[in-house]
């Protein structure tokens, strides 16, 4: 967090309507983000972004500075917002149900973010969590493992099997459009 | 450590190695001999970090932004309003005979508890010759009366008159009294169990 978004924290937290909207730009794509891989409905998440910031006006008083980093306490919120409306992710028995797009991606392609979301589907409800938060929302694994409520060894196991299937899976898709 | 929990350490290691911004070719030469089984992991890993965000709606940011500053400036109307209504239910108050009376009475004890307080607090320390040393003294007289116990009383009866006398000393010396009253005054108080001499 560098010294204007502390400052902008500050001035939202006297009740400044110019930097929460300020605020509402910086983290308005980060909060869009972490809805968006855990929520199937996208008119869910855009109404779960704009929801966050709502209930940030309500919960800033209780954030402090020196506490946890903003975005981490943003995250924090939004997973509490998650369990309220419940909406936690689907399993993959659910997501497999859908209609889905070809995972348009091979062993070394970039992929985008549809396709990313389609893949984390196949992932079971912890793995993918963890998927999210290590490699997309760059979180520590120390984090991730109080975000799934499991020991550090647990996570790290589970970990390097997500990263195993997702592998198999991104190698299969790969193969089938190849041939 | 059992080799696939050594592994899983190892591909955590290079997943935090990645988030700092390290390629996966450079993070394998650190693991050799791991290098065949963390490949693929890591390439996975790497394609997953470098897939690019979400682009959220531009009409949702904007409805989003426009819900969040209606939403403000309705919380800053209602705590005006908040504001608003206290201030005239506190004048109200007052105009009404009812809540003027009661804020009256509590200003009236107010005052008394703090000329009663500053009153006791100086006889206290008041000495034989000031207006408030009779109020001293009824003070402890009236703390004598509240005990019970015979034993206690006399205990507290003896250390009363050798304060007293210890008072009358203290007056002689800074001569607010006559030195003849003082002495005729001791000579007339009851004797307690050891006269000058602290119970």
């Amino acid at each position: 967090m560098n010294f204007e978004e502390v400052n902008l924290i500050r001035r939202a937290k006297n009740g400044d309507a110019l930097a929460f909207a300020r605020l509402h730009d910086i983290y308005y794509p980060i909060v869009y983000r972490f809805f968006y891989y855990r929520v199937d409905d996208m008119e869910s998440v855009e109404t779960l972004s704009s929801d966050l910031f709502l209930r940030v006006t309500e919960e800033l008083g209780f954030y402090k500075l020196r506490g946890i980093p903003f975005k981490d306490w943003l995250y924090t919120l939004s997973m509490d917002l998650l369990m309220e409306r419940s909406l936690v992710p689907r399993r993959r028995s659910q997501a497999k149900k859908q209609a889905t797009p070809t995972l348009e991606t091979k062993a070394s392609s970039p992929m985008d973010a549809v396709s990313l979301k389609h893949l984390l589907s196949f992932l079971h409800q912890d793995e993918r969590e963890l998927v999210i938060s290590r490699l997309i929302e760059e979180r520590s694994s120390h984090i991730a493992a109080q975000d799934i409520n499991r020991s550090i060894r647990n996570t790290r196991l589970r970990q390097r099997l997500a990263l195993s299937k997702l592998n198999q899976i991104i190698q299969q898709e790969g193969a089938t459009d190849e041939a | 450590m059992k080799p696939e929990r050594d592994f899983a350490l190892i591909l955590d290691e290079s997943l935090d190695a990645l988030q700092s911004g390290k390629s996966p070719e450079s993070i394998l030469n650190y693991y050799p001999d791991k290098a065949e089984k963390l490949a693929p992991l890591l390439k996975t890993a790497a394609i997953i970090a470098h897939t690019p965000n979400p682009a959220p709606p531009k009409d949702a940011a904007i409805a989003s932004k426009a819900r969040l500053m209606n939403m403000l400036a309705e919380q800053k109307k209602d705590s005006q309003r908040q504001k608003a209504m206290v201030i005239d239910e506190l004048g109200a108050g007052l105009h009404k005979g009812h809540g003027r009376c009661i804020i009256i009475f509590v200003f009236i004890l107010a005052v008394i508890f703090i000329i009663l307080s500053s009153l006791f607090v100086t006889a206290a320390e008041s000495l034989p010759g000031s207006p408030f040393y009779p109020l001293k003294l009824a003070m402890q007289d009236f703390r004598l009366l509240l005990i019970l116990n015979p034993i206690e009383k006399q205990r507290r009866q003896d250390f009363i008159l050798w304060m007293r006398q210890q008072d009358l000393l203290t007056a002689i010396e800074q001569e607010r009294i006559p030195e003849a009253d003082a002495q005729a005054t001791l000579t007339a108080m009851p004797t307690p169990i050891q006269i000058l001499t602290p119970p």
